[in-house]
Formats: structure tokens, sequence, C-alpha cells
């Protein structure tokens, strides 16, 4: 997937990592160094995802989402922030930014990241109370998940990872997103925690039918759409 | 043997009775010499007034001593003084004064029970003066009503007035020291917990004991700027070395999915899986000085210790069931703590991933959290081979790993890792034999929620 990425990061040789970084992957990226800049360039431009440092000159990032949301701009934000500011990524959350990554930023996660957001917003837009992803369906407010019409006995962390992978179908999810969307953990477990539940998920979905459920190795895991 | 008074307590108990002691002794000793002194006089008095009357050695007739008593006692100076003639049968000749009973000879006291008209307490002194005649002078040793009472009145108020002026200054005393220790403890207990910014308040008048507090904090002050120093050399460190491993990773991980590199996949594979380990490391060197700057303690929360245990063991049975151990919750009272939620439950999760990694097949990781009154006793143990006494302490510093020429997995930050949450969270962890195995106990305070 081609996204239009407005990046607004003020350090110019990160800015210069993540515009080659990102580009690899096939995205076109904008720049800007502050949040008025940012702002302007917002106004006459449609961007699928704005990526926002926290720390900018001028207008910082917090303010920058305050006034995107306040003037009903859709768009999906990501924040950066730097390490040890856990509580600044709730403030960010709550003031309407979608995802947070902390530096120094990886480009796979960040890939990931951007990809996994932009459809869960196209997702969200639908205004069902199910979603899904091929033959399978949930049903977030009931806690209930189908496949071909069959009923599927999950567990609760079966479920919620089931609905991770569903709302980002056809997006890679890495171990990262799933460890903090599944168990809300803001740390990286060293065994592979998210691999174990994986096999019983996938258990439980073959039965009725294949394993919808790719694995992409060192990355995440994927559900087809 | 009283040992020498160690604390501040003991100093102002021990100062205040020797205080006191010696007080009432000078006081008593003060009121008795003069009373000997007052007696003394009087008997100097008396003596002297019973010789002017019968000069010793010279004869001297009833009539003429009569007279001389009678003069006495119209006297202005010694109309005061009680003056009795007596034979030495003890009859009464001359005087101004009748007597209940025979007096010795020499000096002797008087007191109420004479019943002498005015007199309280007194002195005697009875000579022979020859001819069958005894000559005793009496004078009054208390002139005026209650002086006694009057005079012990006077020293409980000059000799309390004293105790009470050095008690009052001594408690004042104390009170000013014990302020500005108990002041310091606080600012070192806080740095302690991890909050560097608190410094000893100064009373702002350039006194001994500001200028202590004064060099205290200057001390402070030096060690945040080295440990900040540190910090930031050992963040930068793991920041820039991190974002080149984590490309490298990624590249790992890219090639791997391409088609010509089926060939060495697996070597790949191993290749990304050593960079994640690299990677793991520097994370947790991050995370330990995050927690180490305390930031985290201003998001405290109320935990439920049980809850959180059956969350990890939940999280963490595929992985047991897919490694071939069994992991286990035992008793698991309801106990609450003022905590981080998340990095509680990465402690938790730290310890059981290492007694499954550590245990061989078949073993199994139990869990356990006991209240007590103030406390909450959370256990983890595992029946694998556990670790020597002797290299308990090894593995609770980073990097010490015990077998350090093996591949086995890890990074040696785990129980560091683990250490500083509980330290974070007030608490204590110690390692011991679980016969077999190895058996963390953690004791963290409790709140009531």
């Amino acid at each position: 997937m081609t996204l239009q990425i407005l990046l607004v990061e003020d350090d110019l040789q990160l800015a210069k990592q993540l515009v080659a970084q990102l580009s690899q992957f096939g995205h076109a990226v904008v720049t800007a160094d502050d949040g008025r800049k940012a702002l302007a360039f917002i106004a006459g431009n449609a961007f699928d995802i704005i990526i926002l440092d926290w720390m900018l000159p001028t207008l910082d990032g917090l303010a920058v989402v305050r006034q995107l949301r306040g003037g009903g701009m859709n768009v999906p934000i990501l924040m950066l922030t730097a390490l040890g500011q856990t509580f600044d990524k709730v403030e960010g959350l709550d003031a309407g930014a979608d995802d947070y990554v902390v530096k120094p930023v990886d480009g796979l996660e960040l890939n990931a990241r951007l990809n996994a957001l932009v459809r869960a917003r196209r997702a969200s837009n639908d205004t069902t109370d199910t979603i899904g992803a091929g033959d399978i369906v949930i049903s977030p407010s009931r806690f209930r998940a189908w496949r071909k019409g069959h009923a599927l006995d999950l567990a609760r962390t079966e479920f919620n990872l089931l609905f991770a992978l569903v709302r980002h179908a056809g997006a890679i999810v890495t171990r990262p997103m799933l460890i903090e969307q599944v168990w809300g953990y803001d740390f990286v477990p060293t065994t592979n925690i998210v691999e174990a539940h994986i096999r019983r998920l996938r258990l439980k979905l073959t039965q009725y039918g294949d394993d919808p459920i790719s694995t992409h190795r060192g990355i995440g895991y994927l559900i087809r759409e | 043997m009283i040992g020498r008074p160690k604390s501040l307590q003991g100093l102002t108990v021990l100062f205040l009775s020797l205080l006191l002691a010696v007080t009432i002794l000078a006081g008593l000793g003060t009121f008795f010499v003069t009373l000997s002194t007052i007696d003394a006089l009087v008997d100097q008095r008396i003596e002297s007034e019973s010789h002017a009357l019968a000069p010793p050695g010279v004869p001297v007739t009833r009539p003429v001593l009569e007279r001389r008593i009678e003069d006495l006692g119209n006297r202005r100076d010694t109309g005061d003084l009680g003056l009795l003639l007596t034979n030495r049968q003890g009859d009464h000749l001359a005087g101004n004064v009748a007597l209940a009973r025979n007096l010795p000879l020499g000096f002797s006291s008087l007191d109420r029970r004479d019943q002498i008209e005015g007199l309280t307490s007194g002195r005697a002194f009875v000579r022979d003066i020859g001819n069958d005649m005894h000559l005793a002078v009496f004078a009054e040793t208390e002139p005026i009503d209650h002086y006694f009472a009057a005079r012990l009145h006077i020293y409980m108020i000059a000799f309390g007035a004293i105790v009470v002026v050095i008690l009052a200054g001594l408690l004042q005393f104390r009170r000013l020291i014990g302020q500005r220790i108990v002041e310091m403890r606080q600012t070192v207990d806080s740095i302690i917990e991890g909050d560097l910014t608190q410094r000893v308040p100064l009373s702002g008048d350039g006194g001994e004991f500001d200028q202590q507090a004064a060099a205290f904090n200057r001390m402070l002050d030096w060690i945040c700027h080295l440990l900040a120093e540190m910090r930031n050399v050992s963040n930068n460190i793991s920041h820039e070395l991190r974002t080149p491993l984590a490309k490298l990773r990624n590249e790992l991980a890219l090639l791997e999915q391409q088609a010509n590199a089926l060939p060495i996949r697996e070597q790949l594979i191993e290749a990304t899986k050593q960079a994640d380990d690299l990677l793991g490391m520097f994370r947790a060197m991050l995370r330990i000085a995050e927690i180490e700057s305390g930031s985290r303690r201003a998001a405290f929360q109320p935990v439920h210790l049980g809850a959180l245990v059956m969350e990890v063991a939940d999280m963490m049975q595929p992985v047991a069931e897919d490694a071939g151990k069994r992991l286990g919750v035992g008793r698991c009272d309801d106990a609450w703590l003022t905590g981080d939620h998340r990095l509680l439950s990465q402690m938790l999760l730290n310890l059981v991933e290492n007694g499954l990694r550590h245990t061989p097949l078949g073993t199994g990781v139990a869990m356990s959290v006991n209240a007590l009154s103030g406390r909450s006793i959370l256990i983890v143990q595992d029946d694998g081979p556990g670790i020597p006494a002797d290299q308990r302490a090894l593995v609770m510093r980073p990097f010490g790993r015990l077998d350090r020429s093996q591949t086995a997995r890890g990074h040696g930050l785990g129980l560091p890792l683990v250490d500083a949450i509980v330290r974070l969270h007030g608490g204590t962890l110690t390692l011991d034999d679980a016969r077999p195995g190895l058996k963390v106990t953690i004791d963290l305070p409790r709140s009531h929620s």
C-alpha cells in the first residue's frame, strides 16, 4: 500500500533517515520541521497519515493533535516519543493520537504500524457492529467470533489476538503491536508469548478451513482480507 | 554499670536525672547548713549571756543573781531570752520561764513539746553555777512564726526555677537537634527511594545546622550531577547502538523473506535471533535506567497482586505447555499494592520466563501470593537445578550470568531488572534454595484498596 505521509520532525537528521526508510516501502513523504508549518501543510494537502514528533518548536505535537481533532480532522496520527515519556503517550492518546512509537524508530515496525493504522481507520468507517476478514466475522461488542458461520470458542486472549489481526486485515501486525494491543504491556517479553497464543488461535480457526494467518518471520503476523 | 548513652533521648534523660539530683542535693544542703549555722550562732549568744549573768569562777549569791535576771529580762536587747534559775533538783527559784522537764547540763534543743509560750524551736544552755544552783538560758532559733515553712517555700521556688529553666532549654535544644536530624533522614529516605530532587530544608540563619545542611545538599547536587552524566552516557550508547542494530536486524529479516535466500535461510534466522537478543539487552538497559530514574512513580495506582499473578499465569500457560513444563498458581491471597501495573507484570513475566528457561523438561514453576499484615509475600519458585548459594549475589548483578561460556539465551539483565522494579515499589528480593530449585521471594508493602 502506497501512503501519502506527512512527517513532522525538527531533528533533520532523523527526518532524513525516516524519509529514506519510508521511501523504501514505496510511500511518498513530505516533511515539516515545526508545528505551525505542519498545520499549514495539512490545510492545503490530503495525507493518509501524519507522523508527529512530540517535541517541536513553536507548537508542540500535543497542541497540533488538539488543533487537528478540534477542527474535525479525522486523519490518523502516529506520535514519536522519547524513551521514558510513558505518561506523555497516555496524554497523546487522550488528545486524539492513534498510536505512538518510541525513539529510536525501527523502520519496519513504523511501516507496519502506519499500514495498520490506515487500514483500521478505513475499517472503522463502516458503521456495522461487526468487522470481518475473509470468512471470519467478529463482534467486538459481544466478544463473539465466527468462521464460515460456525461460532468459535475462544479464550479472552485468543479473541483479543484475533480482533487485533482482523482489525488490520491485509497488513502485518508486529509482535510489539500485538503485545501492546492484546496485553497492554509497554515492553517486549523475551520468550515468544505471541507465537504460543497464535498457535492456539490457529488450532481453533483451522477447525473450519485452512490457516488464514501467515507468519512473517521476525516481523509479525497477517490475516488475509 | 550504666553504659554511656548513645541516643539523643538517652543523653537527655541522663542529663536531666543528674541535674535534678544535684539541684535537690544543693537545695537540701543549703537548707540544713543554714539551720546548723543559726543553731551555732544562737549557742554562742546564750553561752555568752550565761557567762555575763554568772561569770565562771566568780561565786555569786542567789539574791544578786535574781536581780541580774530581772534586769536582763527587762532590757531591750536581751528581752527575748528565756532565763531560768533552779536548784539541782530542778525546783524553780527565779526566771521568766517555767519548764516541765529537767534539762541536761550543756547545750540542748527545744521545740513545741516544751510548751514555752511563743517558742516553736530553740536552743538551751544549762550550767551549774555552784551554791546548789543551775542557770538555764534559752533563745529561739525561729524568731518569727512559720519561718521554717516560709524558708522551705523560698528554697523550692528558687531551685525549682533553676530546674524549670534548664529543663525547658534542654527540651528545646533536643527538639531543635531532633528536628534537624529528622529533616535530614527524610531527605535521605526519599533519595534512597529514587527521588533525587529532595534537599534538606535550610532555616536561613546561617548557623552550624544550616551550614551542615548546605554542605549535605551540595554533596547531593554533586551526586545527582554524576548520576545524570553516567545515565546520559549509557543512554546515549544504548540509543546510538540500537538504531543501527535495529536496521541490521531488519535487513536480515527482510532478506530472509526473499526467495533467493532459501539456501541460507536457517543461518539468517539464527542471525536475526542474535540481533534480537542484542536489542533485548539494550531494551533492558534502557528500561532499568528508566525505572531507576523513579519517573514512573508519578503514575502509581492500586494494583491487585493476586489478579496480576493470575493474568501472568494465563499469559504464560501456553508457553510453558509448548516447552513441556508445568506452570501453577498456589495460594493467591487478596492483596493490593500501590504500583505500576505494567512494570509489575514485567517483573512476574521475567521471573516465570527465567524459571521456564533454566529448568529441564517435565519440571515446573509455581507462583503464590501470601498477604501478611502490612506486607505481601510473592513467591516464584521452580524445581530445576537452582543457583548455588555462593553465586546468588552474582546473578543479581547486571550481566552476571552463571554459564557465560555456554550459548545459553538471555542477556544477564533479567534479575537486575526485576530487582529494580521491586526496589521502585519499596520491596526486597531474596533468592533461596527451594530444595530442589530456585525460590525467589519478593516482599512488597501492602496497601488497602
